[in-house]
């Protein structure tokens, strides 16, 4: 046995005057009485226990000695090896998935999440004195919310700080973690609270023991591991759930105009399910389709010919399960922007009639000299400034060319009368009587869709492409169409003269001048705005808003003006404010699902998250500023809530020892106890006493 | 304690007029202050007749008698005779115990008693007992005595020890002629009140007690350690009381009145209990109420 605090032991010397207190004659008072006959039959019975009245009175001595013998003792803090050898390190692992959020009948309508936090605070309980405890969630990336300690108070508050989250399960990395940390200390014991929904055989290997996980530096090669307890501690055991597992959205592949959104759903559940699939846009619902799923079944439907753009898109499955995230699914549909055509021609009845088609286009018609005086001259002084996104020229040569996207159809040959533009780096030829196409790419998202047999060709040309350009249809003679991309250049180049070919009346016409204007364009179909939980939402500041300029502060920027926060509401309502850093937004607390609205605002004076007024749900349609990103669970594994069958061998109920109890607090603790009892047993014998 | 205050002062002479007015309302039309004797005298009212022996006095031979029965018949008849009530005063030093001593409740009982008995033309004697000798006041007789009596009674101080035996012992050895015998006393005698009381009842005197007790004798505020002095003896008891000691002596105190209460009960002696918190004019009226003391 040690002392924590050896010096405390000369305390001992207070039993001198307790002694010397009790060796002392306690004066008393006198009292005359007018007769001592009823006093003495009193305490005449007594006197047979003089001899006990003695030693009841050493009895008291002796009980304040032990007393004063525990109090110096408690203080001097004794240690015994015995119980300091047996103490644990305990690393409690807390499953923060999406399934930890199911609510079960029998956990009285908790969630799982719940249950497991409070069967972690009974574990805090049963904490003896000497153990310590970290407690890790398994989050995207496994999280220690508290080191090893045994402060109960912060233990507890570490527990409740963990909140529920809608990603995927994660708990090999944590139990990588808890097993690394667990090897520097003594008598390790890793408790894993989860469902354990869906645990691959590599973890189930390192639960069983079978195997550890690598050693994390070269050298620990050379130290065996030590044993480790594992306690797997199951949470929740029904099954019974649907999900939504895809909810995506895309530009539709017939349609340019229209978008189409895969959803898919899973019965993962042991009975058939009847249930609906309600469709809400920007919280309106407008459509609702009933869905009956066999046991294991997952059913894909793809939704399209949507009338409006621009929008939050939600889907519902309305049907009461023990999980409800994944009941929901979110997603975002892009606003359509026009694209400002500019068609530079003399007359072209068959080009204006084709671009005029597509409603996202808003064409511009001038003709050669007006363009050469009203558009030139501002393009050239206007520093790369894109007033128009597509330039058609239609037999028209500019003289000059900035940057942009442009296509050319049948250009004149250069020669001395006009001025070619110098960045052009193709030769024309001699003309060409009737050239037949004879190959195209097929596969270019130009030439998609369209068919070039047989086309009646009445004027072309031979031309020579830059050594950068990609052939995309070609005669016997000469390459009829071809694209030069530079970094800040698309060209489209077409050596035909379609007012003297047939191909105005063919239906490949308007798809290839429609498939030319959306590759300059470059869309992607599918949308980006668009993350499973838990990961990192990207995006460039200059995208969160168009008017929003990336670059250092000029000198025309108010020195005073305050600086610009991107600033985030996601689920729930809750807001986060990020100063700007660079060209990039990284955020990385997608752990709910929902919608994410991305704004840029001025920092507001120090007004805190708590105090901010709840935002008001923006309408994207009326909005133009800001993108919203839509994230899902969509995980088909997550809905699958049941446990893992070979998982169950291995867990068990509880982790608090019998002995927690007996050695909740240290020995001082109980010293000042069994003191305190004593001095009770000291004035009980007090009261007692007799006559001497 | 204190002994040294005077027992009597002009309100208690008050009181004592008070207390005879009473007292001969309570009892009108059935006593006349004279006590009727058990002995056969000259009086006017018939007791018995006895046969006629030599030497008795031929004046009350009931000539009647002897003519039908040709018996010799003698009248007899009830003799009147002046009561005689002694007055036994407990003065140890036991009795001058308490916020208003015992002795001092004792004198004004006594006194008051002993007033009642003169005006009802009464003798009274009162006699105080110690274990150091006794004090006597002759027989007194009328009224007009009554300063004697209090001049005797103020005197009194309360010393020594309680021996009731001995005292009654004396008092018998010195009293021929019967009466009525007043203990005044708290019958704190370590070897029992009965013995003493023995005495007086077998020399045929009526006996009428009247116990006088302190509060604090009954229930002590004693908690804790303890010198107890017995005033009497002075002798010591270190003790160390707490509550449940209390309990148990007020249980025994209470035994040893229930037993003084039967011992009397069954030898028809009159008893009559007080603390001296009580008023003693309610004590005497009490005393008249319950009769024995005039009868």
């Amino acid at each position: 046995m040690n002392f924590l605090s050896p010096i405390s032991l000369f305390l001992f010397g207070l039993a001198i005057p307790i002694v010397a207190l009790y060796i002392l004659k306690l004066r008393r008072r006198r009292e005359p009485v007018s007769t001592l006959m009823f006093w003495e039959e009193l305490f005449r019975e007594r006197q047979t226990t003089s001899l006990f009245q003695r030693l009841k009175h050493l009895l008291s001595l002796l009980l304040q000695l032990l007393f004063l013998t525990l109090l110096v003792l408690s203080i001097a803090r004794p240690q015994f090896a015995f119980i300091t050898k047996s103490a644990r390190q305990l690393v409690l692992i807390i499953d923060q998935s999406a399934s930890m959020n199911a609510i079960e009948e029998e956990t009285d309508g908790r969630t799982r999440l719940a249950v497991a936090k409070e069967s972690a605070l009974r574990s805090v309980d049963g904490l003896r004195f000497m153990d310590e405890m970290t407690v890790i969630s398994s989050h995207t990336q496994p999280v220690i919310h508290i080191p090893f300690t045994n402060h109960q108070k912060s233990l507890r508050e570490a527990i409740h700080a963990i909140q529920p989250t809608d990603i995927s399960t994660n708990l090999e990395p944590a139990y990588d973690l808890a097993y690394a940390i667990s090897q520097t200390k003594p008598n390790p014991e890793i408790v894993i609270f989860s469902d354990f929904q869906s645990i691959s055989e590599e973890l189930l290997a390192k639960l069983s023991g079978v195997k550890n996980p690598a050693p994390q530096e070269e050298g620990d090669t050379e130290k065996p591991d030590q044993e480790i307890k594992r306690h797997l501690i199951q949470i929740g055991k029904a099954s019974d759930n649907v999900g939504i597992t895809k909810f995506r959205v895309r530009k539709s592949l017939v349609n340019a105009f229209d978008y189409q959104t895969l959803l898919r759903v899973v019965n993962a559940s042991e009975e058939e399910k009847k249930f609906n699939v309600e469709l809400y846009f920007n919280e309106n619902l407008f459509d609702v389709r009933p869905y009956t799923l066999a046991p294991g079944e997952s059913k894909s439907e793809i939704f399209s010919n949507f009338a409006f753009e621009g929008g939050k898109l939600k889907a519902v499955l309305d049907i009461q399960d023990p999980l409800v995230s994944d009941n929901i699914a979110y997603a975002t549909l892009p606003k359509r922007d026009l694209i400002l055509v500019l068609l530079v021609t003399v007359e072209n009845p068959f080009l204006q009639k084709a671009l005029a088609v597509d409603e996202q286009i808003q064409l511009t018609v001038l003709t050669p000299t007006e363009y050469e005086t009203d558009v030139l001259p501002d393009s050239a002084n206007s520093q790369g400034k894109k007033e128009y996104q597509v330039v058609i020229f239609d037999r028209y040569s500019p003289p000059t060319l900035s940057d942009g996207n442009y296509m050319f159809i049948y250009p004149p040959a250069v020669d001395g009368s006009e001025t070619p533009p110098p960045e052009l780096k193709w030769n024309i030829g001699e003309a060409l009587e009737t050239p037949i196409i004879t190959d195209w790419e097929r596969t270019h998202p130009i030439l998609q869709h369209v068919h070039l047999e047989n086309v009646q060709i009445g004027t072309a040309y031979q031309v020579t492409p830059p050594s950068t350009a990609q052939v995309l249809a070609r005669s016997f003679e000469s390459p009829v169409l071809f694209i030069d991309v530079k970094p800040n250049r698309k060209i489209v180049f077409a050596a035909i003269n379609i007012l003297e070919s047939d191909l105005p009346l063919r239906i490949a016409f308007p798809v290839i001048i429609a498939n030319t204007i959306q590759w300059f364009q470059q869309r992607s179909e599918i949308l980006e705005y668009h993350l499973h939980t838990g990961e990192v939402l990207k995006q460039r500041i200059d995208s969160i808003d168009a008017t929003y300029e990336l670059g250092p502060k000029t000198e025309t920027d108010s020195p005073e003006s305050p600086p610009k926060l991107v600033k985030i509401t996601g689920p729930e309502d809750k807001t986060w404010e990020l100063p700007i850093e660079g060209d990039e937004l990284l955020f990385e607390q997608t752990q709910r699902a929902g919608f994410y609205e991305l704004k840029i605002s001025e920092a507001a004076d120090s007004t805190s998250e708590a105090e901010q007024p709840p935002p008001e749900v923006s309408d994207a349609t009326e909005d133009n500023s800001g993108t919203v990103w839509a994230v899902n669970l969509a995980d088909a594994t997550e809905s699958h809530i049941g446990a893992d069958p070979a998982v169950e061998d291995l867990t068990e109920a509880s982790v608090v020892q019998s002995s927690a109890a007996l050695l909740r607090y240290p020995p001082w603790v109980y010293l000042v106890f069994l003191a305190v009892g004593l001095s009770v047993v000291e004035w009980f014998l007090y009261q007692r006493r007799r006559i001497d | 304690m204190n002994d040294t205050q005077s027992a009597f002062d002009s309100e208690f002479l008050k009181k004592l007029e008070y207390l005879y007015i009473v007292s001969k309302k309570i009892f009108a039309g059935r006593i006349k202050a004279e006590r009727r004797s058990t002995r056969r005298g000259v009086s006017v009212e018939f007791a018995d007749y006895r046969n006629y022996t030599a030497g008795d006095d031929f004046r009350y031979i009931d000539w009647n008698a002897f003519a039908r029965l040709d018996e010799l018949l003698l009248k007899l008849y009830e003799e009147r005779e002046d009561l005689h009530i002694y007055f036994l005063v407990d003065a140890s030093q036991s009795m001058t115990y308490g916020e208003l001593p015992k002795l001092i409740y004792a004198k004004r009982v006594a006194a008051a008693l002993a007033y009642i008995g003169l005006s009802n033309l009464d003798r009274i004697s009162i006699t105080t007992f110690n274990n150091t000798g006794a004090e006597r006041l002759p027989t007194e007789r009328g009224k007009g005595k009554i300063f004697t009596v209090l001049e005797f009674l103020d005197q009194i101080n309360g010393t020594g020890e309680t021996d009731l035996e001995t005292a009654f012992h004396n008092f018998v050895h010195t009293t021929k002629r019967r009466g009525l015998v007043v203990l005044i006393s708290d019958l704190f005698d370590p070897s029992g009140f009965t013995n003493g009381l023995n005495v007086l009842k077998f020399q045929k005197h009526e006996l009428f007690v009247i116990h006088i007790i302190d509060q604090k004798e009954v229930a002590p505020d004693l908690l804790g350690d303890y010198h107890l002095v017995d005033v009497e003896t002075n002798q010591l008891r270190q003790v160390t009381i707490n509550e449940n000691h209390l309990k148990r002596y007020q249980a025994l105190f209470q035994k040893y009145c229930d037993d003084m209460d039967l011992y009397c009960t069954q030898r028809e002696i009159s008893l009559v209990r007080t603390t001296t918190e009580s008023p003693f004019e309610e004590l005497i009226l009490r005393i008249f109420r319950m009769g024995g003391f005039v009868s």
